[in-house]
């Protein structure tokens, strides 16, 4: 279970959010609204524990996050920001072994997440090459080739075409099915999510 | 971890060539300036050379990892199962390998032009191999503080180049003590510890710069 309680976030002498509190059981998705500029990149951040001060009012399994075990809990999530961590200098290729060496997978499982994503075909493609869909859906393969419990995902669908959003609304079904935890930040309405306002 | 930092680093390798092409530019300049010189260019080349590393080190890493904060790959290190630590220290040594080994083979190579005899270019050479781990460390701490910071080349020049002297003093103490025919080893001590001194201070320091930096 990952539960948040009391979030406040104050930039520079703005509150950009006060007093946010949830509750994600397993298979529930978060879907945090609301307009440009009202935090949800950094309530993001926050959950992901990117940002200090740490988040001590979240819960994960039913126990508190302290710098203690802020590590463990961070190898549980998948976190994908607006930046997409991704190497605009090397190939599809050359970030495929990027992603080998960081977390020890064959490089099958990362193509069959590729191909998948319909960006199998650009492994020889620089990646400064790639539209920002293509770029996008490169980043979100990591969702299923990464097996972690819990996801944080940026405004997932900005920049994807119709077949880029199915396949990621088909993707977070699967992880919904099998018990994941997601959290996403979005200006759409997505059907069985748990919503904050932001 | 060094094999993916070498990857990462390889994959910057314009940026990189651009540093190396620069400094062996300076000093393919200053053989030329002072050509006429012998015995001054004799003298004075290896503190040139190192001053050369200094300056090329602390301003080129700065470079390479505001790049890869724009990508987001910063996020990558922080949430990534190993030590940040671990990591920073990788970057150090893959930068070692594909910055540092090459500089030292520049400075191997232009000591000839400079008529240093193979004692002193050895002795060069084993100084910059002890001391580059530590401006390389130092570079990639210089960068990470100054991230998100205005006019971040000149704070780089006000906290981390002072640190450098330590480095420098005990490398040239060495070059001279070779020169004269001296015992050079007080010098290497000196060097050898304040190197690893800086280089885990760096390191330490990197860890926390790096969340600051992430935090933006």
């Amino acid at each position: 279970m990952l539960e948040g309680r009391n979030f406040s976030y104050t930039r520079g002498d703005d509150p950009l959010f006060s007093n946010l509190s949830f509750c994600l059981k397993e298979g529930e998705m978060l879907a945090v609204k609301g307009t440009n500029g009202s935090g949800k990149s950094t309530f993001l951040r926050l959950i992901a524990g990117l940002i200090s001060p740490r988040p001590a009012t979240l819960y994960w399994d039913n126990q508190a996050l302290t710098s203690r075990n802020l590590r463990l809990y961070q190898q549980s999530l998948l976190y994908v920001g607006h930046k997409l961590c991704l190497h605009p200098e090397g190939s599809v290729k050359d970030q495929i072994r990027l992603w080998q060496g960081l977390y020890g997978l064959s490089q099958k499982v990362i193509y069959d997440a590729l191909e998948l994503w319909g960006v199998g075909a650009f492994h020889d493609k620089k990646i400064s090459h790639l539209s920002e869909g293509q770029q996008k859906r490169l980043s979100l393969s990591r969702c299923s080739w990464l097996d972690r419990p819990l996801w944080i995902l940026d405004e997932p669908q900005s920049g994807l075409d119709q077949t880029g959003k199915a396949i990621l609304s088909q993707v977070l079904s699967q992880h919904k099915e099998t018990g994941g935890y997601t959290v996403l930040a979005t200006h759409d309405h997505i059907p069985g999510t748990v919503e904050i306002l932001l | 971890m060094i094999n993916r930092e070498l990857r990462n680093l390889y994959l910057h390798g314009g940026s990189l060539l651009a540093a190396f092409s620069f400094l062996a530019l300076a000093l393919f300049c200053l053989s030329l300036a002072l050509g006429h010189a012998e015995k001054i260019l004799s003298q004075s080349a290896p503190a040139f050379l190192w001053i050369l590393a200094i300056l090329t080190t602390l301003f080129s890493t700065p470079l390479l990892l505001k790049a890869e904060a724009h990508a987001g790959l910063l996020d990558e290190i922080i949430l990534h199962p190993s030590l940040p630590a671990l990591t920073l220290l990788a970057k150090v040594g893959a930068e070692c390998l594909l910055f540092g080994l090459p500089l030292i083979g520049v400075g191997a190579f232009m000591s000839f032009f400079w008529a240093l005899p193979l004692t002193e270019v050895a002795t060069l050479s084993l100084t910059l191999l002890i001391g580059f781990p530590a401006l390389s460390a130092l570079g990639i701490l210089g960068g990470l503080l100054t991230l998100h910071a205005r006019g971040g080349s000149l704070l780089i020049a006000l906290l981390i180049l002072p640190l450098t002297l330590p480095l420098l003093l005990f490398a040239l103490s060495a070059m001279e003590m070779t020169r004269l025919g001296l015992d050079s080893s007080g010098s290497f001590c000196l060097l050898t510890s304040a190197s690893l001194l800086l280089m885990i201070l760096s390191i330490s320091a990197g860890n926390w710069a790096l969340r600051f930096a992430v935090e933006g």
